[in-house]
């Protein structure tokens, strides 16, 4: 999938709740469409990226994980 | 590697931000720290978030550089016993004439667990309202030039009990 990434946070070695905060300071400074890239070792992120995704309205375009860095892409709404 | 896949919107109207209302009463370390996680987590799920501070949650809203604070002998007598400062917190248990905080400030380095400092700070950015209790910065003579920035106006029992009726989430820590 080619998407133009319009932010990438690099919140690997943080522990709950920053990957989410990082990623809500992030998004918040975007505009509609745009994509940000979050990537994050701590393992809760697995369940708090994708319903915090879901909860705010972004969209969740994809989500992977390796070498225990887990990687989300998400839209901006 | 593995795709989840791309999930649903939500339905939740934009319009219809919930709101949460946490009332900071302890000014412990270990009440504090999850009332920060809660409220900043909370405006990052896009709540409006208001952390009340009242009682012995007012002082670690004091700049830790204010060493002494008091309007009389009395007030002063209760900052020297209990200094102010986010940096000066201590545990509800297992204190060790601060040993104990020390050890948990460690753990969280070392872990990489944001401390309260930064939560504040993103709970600022995040736009959560800190509320002081007016009331209670007279009774303990706390000032407000003596408070960390970003705090609101001091507020009074009304205003803290409207923005609780209006809160889905309301909690008393």
């Amino acid at each position: 999938m080619e998407l133009q990434v319009t932010k990438t946070i690099d919140a690997k070695g943080q522990k709950c709740p920053m990957p989410v905060l990082l990623a809500a300071r992030g998004i918040k400074a975007m505009s509609p469409g745009e994509v940000l890239v979050i990537e994050a070792t701590d393992g809760g992120s697995r369940s708090d990226i994708p319903a915090w995704a879901r909860d705010t309205g972004n969209e969740l375009v994809e989500s992977s994980s390796e070498n225990g860095v887990h990687r989300y892409v998400i839209r901006k709404t | 590697m593995s795709e989840l896949g791309a999930v649903e919107g939500s339905d939740v109207p934009d319009d219809e931000n919930e709101s949460m209302t946490l009332v900071a009463w302890s000014g412990d370390l270990d009440k504090i720290w999850p009332t920060l996680i809660l409220g900043s987590t909370g405006a990052a799920y896009g709540m409006n978030v208001t952390i009340f501070f009242t009682f012995w949650g007012l002082f670690p809203l004091v700049r830790d550089d204010v060493r002494i604070t008091g309007a009389d002998a009395m007030t002063k007598a209760l900052a020297g016993m209990n200094r102010p400062g986010m940096g000066h917190m201590k545990l509800s248990k297992l204190n060790m004439a601060g040993l104990g905080p020390w050890m948990m400030r460690k753990l969280a380095t070392d872990q990489k667990v944001a401390q309260p400092h930064e939560l504040i700070e993103m709970c600022l950015e995040l736009g959560v309202k800190l509320w002081p209790c007016e009331m209670t910065m007279d009774l303990l003579g706390l000032r407000r030039d003596q408070l960390i920035e970003g705090v609101g106006e001091p507020v009074g029992a009304a205003t803290a009990l409207s923005a609780m009726s209006r809160s889905k989430i309301n909690l008393f820590i």
